[in-house]
């Protein structure tokens, strides 16, 4: 487990933002932490960053401790914070390079066609549409090449290219470990191996995108007969003894559950 | 190993915070342009161009006529061949000279009546003392082979000598009480008559004169030191606050601070980026007074050190501010509140004896004044402003220390 959270508590006055959080990451795995704004995704992914204190519970990070060792774990893994920005008078090489020059790391080259920036090279990160800082971003998350690297909503605030074109250079990091955050079902159920929703501070459900809907989805029938009709079904089964029982071959479908129904249930 | 590591983070986000200033536009108006449009604009309204303007009204006038006597005319000619002053001559009496012209900055010198007379025979009378020290010393030494009617001869006139008063001759000089430049002028005129007078004694022919060029302290040579330490001031107080809260409010802290960069090193990157604007301002300072005004004037390494201890000093206060609010808007405002009092009350634009003895009293406890004051002495008068030093020694290393626990790594 490269991420072991155990009972962890954040509270901001009368606010619990996360309310006993107990989660493991795995190794070489993208997890996604999925949920609504203020849900306490940030509050979370901080504390495993190091960069706020829990007010009880524990972490630990690489086998770090996130408060003992915040050191030692700001060292070693990539960050993109939420709505991240960089020096904006500085051109995309010369915040990339004054980022791999901080850790003692990666060629610019390197990081610069790593998320496919070599066009703007020269230009300065104030004139940038919002995907193209984000890909400043991540290269600067890579810059130290760390095992583990966070992603807090990558895509919010994108368009849906530069969403797409961002999900690519995500896709791209297979190999490290990435814990992500974001609102959006979409990008989850195409990113992410496990995904943890989160409400409220508290862990609702977190599984591979297959087991949530196995476990809080419902397969659907519906048989388009003299009337309409929609059935939840528990299996196929079920659905073949239905089928079966009708007295025409009336047309029908199948209706798989999607995370977002999901998670709206969740939600709700 | 791990020392180059942090020497190289230190100098790199010291050069990113530099190239980002050298970038910004308001950035540099504010950090050069502006304090130089200042020293241009202050040191030529108290200047006047080079050589200021003096009005005379001469009563000298010649028996019967209205025309000036040839003595004080050959004066007024040679006191306007002088690099330092331009004269205008008027008529009329001195009273109604001033009271027309109330709204304007004037200084009149009045030549009065029988200055030719009073002149010359000042100037006999000195002679004959100077040569009478010469008869006496004969009478010392060879009164015995001197005839007794020459003895008494010499007695009368040495009589006549001694009950003979030497007149005086009183040049009035009119000049506004808070007329920063007024003394500088009454300067050059006592140079000047000094120098006639002796040239009238000494020479034969005293309207062949020579004046003495020497350059006394001009508003520049104040302002400039005034102007290099308020600024570099703003560029903490008001630069770095911003900054620093802008770059907290767009998270570039804590991006900074998810690196192996330290919290320690960035204070340093920050101390070291404000160090180089000072050194460019002073340099700036120092080459447009030079060129414009001929200020001659070199920071000496007591200079710089006060610089250096300026630029912590205010480094330390902006990251504070910067620091304590998050809105931009809100940090700035405050760093503005601070910054412009300090500037008006520690003598920068003007000197602080000009104030009431409640504002001075202010202006002692305000950091700035330790500053521009000391850097005044150090650079310009040539004085001990040691004391300056270890004033602002003090304070910078209490605000840096301040400053970096203000600095927040994590929350
Ligand atoms: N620094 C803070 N001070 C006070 N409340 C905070 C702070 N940060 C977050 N919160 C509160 O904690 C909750 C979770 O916030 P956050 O972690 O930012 O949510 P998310 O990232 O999921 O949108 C919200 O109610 C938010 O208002
Ligand atoms: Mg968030």
């Amino acid at each position: 487990m490269i991420i072991e959270v155990k009972n962890l508590v954040k509270v901001y006055g009368n606010t619990k933002a996360l309310d006993r959080v107990t989660l493991e990451v795995k190794t070489d795995e993208i997890f996604a932490i999925l949920g609504p704004n203020g849900a306490g995704k940030t509050t979370l992914i901080e504390i495993l960053e190091g960069l706020r204190t829990p007010t009880s519970g524990e972490a630990k990070v690489l086998g770090f401790d996130v408060i003992k060792d915040r050191d030692k774990i700001r060292r070693k893994v990539g960050v993109l914070p939420q709505d991240f920005a960089a020096f904006d008078r500085l051109t995309v090489e010369e915040n990339i390079s004054l980022f791999s020059s901080l850790y003692n790391g990666l060629d610019v080259s390197e990081l610069i066609s790593l998320v496919g920036l070599e066009q703007w090279r020269k230009v300065r990160f104030q004139e940038l549409s919002g995907g193209l800082k984000q890909r400043v971003g991540i290269a600067c998350a890579l810059a130290g090449s760390p095992d583990l690297v966070f992603l807090d909503e990558p895509t919010t605030g994108l368009d849906p290219i530069a969403r797409r074109e961002t999900w690519e250079v995500i896709e791209n990091l297979r190999g490290k470990t990435v814990v992500l955050t974001t609102h959006y079902m979409e990008e989850a159920e195409k990113l992410a191996d496990r995904v943890a929703i989160i409400v409220s501070g508290r862990i609702v459900a977190c599984d591979s995108v297959e087991e949530l809907k196995r476990k809080f989805g419902k397969l659907r029938l519906v048989v388009h007969g003299e009337t309409r009709r929609e059935l939840e079904v528990e299996s196929f089964e079920e659905i073949y003894r239905i089928l079966q029982s009708l007295d025409k071959p009336y047309p029908f479908e199948i209706v798989t559950p999607t995370l977002e129904e999901i998670y709206v249930k969740l939600v709700s | 190993m791990k020392a180059v590591m942090k020497a190289v983070r230190i100098i790199n986000i010291s050069l990113a915070l530099f190239k980002g200033w050298m970038r910004s536009r308001s950035g540099v108006f504010f950090s050069f342009m502006f304090p130089v449009m200042l020293l241009l604009i202050f040191g030529v309204i108290f200047q006047g161009g080079g050589e200021y303007d003096l009005y005379i009204i001469n009563m000298d006038k010649k028996n019967g006529i209205n025309e000036p006597t040839n003595l004080s005319k050959a004066f007024i000619d040679a006191l306007n061949s002088t690099s330092a002053i331009n004269v205008i001559v008027v008529n009329g009496t001195p009273q109604d000279f001033i009271q027309e012209n109330s709204f304007g900055r004037i200084r009149l010198l009045v030549i009065p009546p029988r200055f030719e007379e009073n002149f010359t025979k000042a100037i006999a009378i000195e002679r004959m003392k100077s040569m009478f020290s010469t008869v006496e010393y004969i009478i010392g030494n060879y009164s015995a082979r001197i005839p007794e009617d020459a003895l008494k001869e010499m007695e009368k006139g040495r009589v006549w000598l001694e009950r003979t008063e030497r007149p005086e001759i009183r040049l009035v000089y009119y000049a506004e009480k808070d007329d920063a430049v007024a003394p500088i002028i009454a300067g050059v005129l006592h140079a000047f008559t000094a120098s006639f007078t002796l040239k009238g004694v000494g020479a034969e022919n005293i309207f062949q004169m020579e004046m003495v060029n020497y350059r006394g302290l001009k508003p520049a040579d104040y302002y400039m030191p005034g102007y290099i330490s308020a600024f570099i001031m703003t560029n903490g107080v008001i630069g770095l606050t911003s900054t620093v809260s802008d770059m907290r409010r767009r998270g570039i802290f804590k991006r900074l601070a998810t690196t192996p960069l330290e919290k320690r090193e960035w204070v340093a990157a920050n101390v070291i980026h404000q160090s180089l604007l000072a050194i460019m301002l002073t340099f700036v300072m120092l080459i447009v007074a030079r060129l414009a005004f001929s200020v001659e004037a070199f920071p000496n390494p007591f200079s710089w050190l006060l610089i250096f201890e300026g630029a912590v000093l205010f480094s330390g206060i902006g990251m504070i501010l910067g620091s304590l609010f998050r809105d931009v808007e809100a940090a700035t405002a405050i760093a503005n509140a601070i910054a412009f009092p300090m500037m008006f009350l520690s003598g920068t634009f003007w000197s602080l004896e000009m104030m009431p003895e409640y504002l001075q009293t202010i202006a002692k406890l305000i950091p700035l004044t330790y500053f521009s004051e000391g850097l005044r002495t150090a650079m310009i008068t040539g004085g001990d402003a040691s004391f300056n030093a270890i004033i602002l020694g003090v304070l910078a290393v209490v605000f840096l220390a301040l400053g970096s626990y203000a600095v927040k790594w994590y929350e």
